[in-house]
């Protein structure tokens, strides 16, 4: 089973617009189990549609609970505390769940064992059916949360064990921006690492930032530039790169009123508007993608 | 400004990326730095930080940021597994009879394991998981936070650039701090945003962008801090009831649309500020706007 994973480094350059169409397109030909795990802003559910059929809260971090019929105000909690997430109010340790990190140092410090860890539920996995026959599973990260890492890995775990029972050929992962820890989980484990960018300085540079993640762990690259006719010059930067990075250029997606169209309706452009120029590219990229991941 | 009060700090966020954050983070502070304020803008989306590239300012000589990671001396080690035992990230595992063994990519820097060592056995290898550059373009002073590759504490690296910022504004007596935040509403952006006095969500009126925005005003809510909605890219397809709509349930307000504008990529890949190069342009035009609108909001 192949498992391709979608990134972009800069955020914002069409990874889901992208992601959305692929999977639709590959529908069609073989059994997939689509996947979100951009845990902080999960939006592939509002270009693929489907009815939501199970719903799972999941405790992938742990926070620090004071029993307070214990505390006596000391304060060592707070000086301890390398998130500085605890801070005394009045002879009370109060802690700051959105800041703490659950690594319990507090815990420890505490002369009177009046700080306790739990498990707490920091994220939720949606499952959806699509009526074009795959599933998608969304991984949402509770508001000003961590743990977006763990998260991303249990849900892409919990993806495979879809993706068996349902015997699929493939697992498409559309990833979170950025090159830190959700980026690095999502991108852990994959075949295929898939990088989507724009021809402009910023996405350029970030685009480097999570090859090297992907180079580290060892997925095989592919490029689409997404609004490649942006600006020809780092257009051609970026193409260069690829080749002389390995990295399959998968092809460009030229700019057209038809994606933001088709997003408005809520529905990937290949199937909103199969004729449009961003379609036809995208088709062609699909083939390209077929062939390098020999499926 | 009273200066005495300290540094008013501005937050740029948004939810989703790539809605111009750093577009406008970059150009508000050259635009207040034009007007005679003294500026620090910041960098914290530390994972892709773009700041930088977008004033064509270098990333030279960085200082190290560093955390704590754990190194066993193996003279003093007693192979006790109190270490392991008190790690909850399951980063140390002890073998029997063995020095601990230590998974880098796990641990987050806690120095649990030190403190329970009963025979101090444990050191700090400080670890290098990022930078921290001073720079400064276009009369703006820059403070970018970068974190390394393949490292995961973006927060070590966000809570040193606020608090270099905080130590600057003492010497430089700023009027304003900008600070731009990755995307999404995860720790790192809770961390960028908290202590800020005005937090700015950048959106387009896209569905994805509506989505996000419902995600990023709950956190400013829950953080307790004053905020407002900026659309960008505001003639886009979308539905602009709606984001009203969220604007409302979050008590939040609507305070500029900056239109499409094909200058904004012109001046991206120019490595200038839209401000400098196209003042008269429609997107520059509504940033001078939300300039003005943000400088009223901060004097109440």
């Amino acid at each position: 089973m192949k498992e391709v994973v979608i990134v972009s480094g800069k955020g914002g350059v069409g990874k889901t617009t992208v992601s959305a169409s692929l999977g639709w397109l590959m529908a069609e030909q073989m059994k997939l189990v689509m996947v979100d795990v951009d845990v902080d802003a999960p939006n592939l559910s509002l270009v693929i549609g489907g009815t939501l059929k199970n719903s799972l809260e999941i405790e992938a971090t742990e926070k620090a609970f004071v029993r307070y019929e214990k505390c006596k105000g000391c304060g060592i909690c707070a000086e301890n505390c390398p998130e500085e997430a605890i801070h005394m109010i009045g002879q009370k340790a109060v802690v700051s769940s959105l800041f703490c990190s659950g690594c319990g140092v507090c815990s420890i410090v505490c002369p009177e064992k009046a700080i306790e860890l739990r498990l707490v539920a920091n994220g939720r996995l949606d499952l959806y059916e699509s009526p074009s026959g795959f599933t998608l599973l969304v991984g949402k990260l509770k508001i000003g949360e961590s743990g977006s890492g763990k998260l991303v890995s249990e849900v892409k775990e919990r993806a495979r064990q879809v993706a068996k029972e349902k015997g699929a050929d493939l697992v498409l992962i559309d990833g979170p921006p950025g090159a830190g820890c959700p980026a690095i989980s999502a991108v852990s484990g994959a075949t295929h690492a898939i990088m989507v960018t724009e021809p402009t300085p910023a996405a350029f540079r970030n685009l480097k930032r999570i090859f090297s993640i992907i180079r580290h762990f060892g997925a095989n690259p592919g490029l689409i530039i997404n609004k490649a006719d942006l600006y020809e010059p780092i257009k051609r930067e970026e193409v260069h790169f690829a080749e002389k990075e390995g990295i399959e250029v998968l092809g460009e997606v030229p700019m057209d009123d038809s994606v933001p169209r088709s997003l408005a309706l809520g529905m990937p452009v290949v199937s909103a508007f199969p004729g449009a120029s961003a379609s036809l590219a995208i088709k062609r990229i699909f083939k390209n993608l077929v062939n390098y991941l020999k499926i | 400004m009273d200066i005495s009060r300290g540094p008013k700090i501005i937050a740029v966020t948004g939810g989703k990326g790539g809605t111009g954050k750093t577009t406008v983070a970059v150009n508000l502070a050259f635009h207040f730095s034009q007007i005679g304020k003294k500026v620090l803008l910041a960098d914290c989306d530390v994972d892709a930080p773009s700041v930088a590239t977008l004033l064509g300012a270098e990333m030279r000589n960085g200082k190290e940021v560093r955390q704590f990671l754990p190194v066993f001396d193996e003279s003093r080690c007693i192979r006790c597994g109190e270490c392991s035992k008190a790690c909850r990230m399951h980063a140390i595992l002890q073998v029997p009879d063995k020095i601990p063994l230590l998974f880098p990519d796990l641990c987050l820097g806690c120095g649990a394991c030190s403190i329970v060592c009963p025979t101090n056995a444990i050191l700090d290898g400080k670890k290098v998981v990022g930078w921290i550059y001073e720079t400064e373009a276009y009369g703006v002073d820059l403070l970018i936070g970068e974190l390394k590759l393949n490292e995961r504490e973006s927060e070590a690296i966000i809570r040193e650039v606020k608090e270099r910022a905080m130590d600057l504004s003492k010497e430089r007596r700023y009027d304003l701090i900008i600070i731009d935040t990755a995307p999404g509403a995860h720790c790192d952006v809770a961390l960028s945003l908290k202590d800020s006095d005005f937090v700015l969500a950048v959106t387009e009126p896209t569905p994805f962008g509506i989505h996000d925005l419902d995600l990023i005003l709950e956190l400013a809510n829950l953080l307790k801090l004053k905020h407002a909605v900026v659309v960008n890219r505001a003639d886009l397809p979308g539905n602009h009831r709606l984001l009203k709509e969220i604007c409302k349930k979050h008590s939040s307000r609507l305070i500029e649309e900056i239109p499409v504008d094909d200058n904004v990529v012109q001046s991206h890949v120019r490595s200038r500020p839209l401000m400098l190069d196209f003042p008269n342009s429609p997107a520059a035009r509504a940033i001078s706007r939300l300039a003005k609108e943000v400088w009223e909001e901060l004097s109440l």
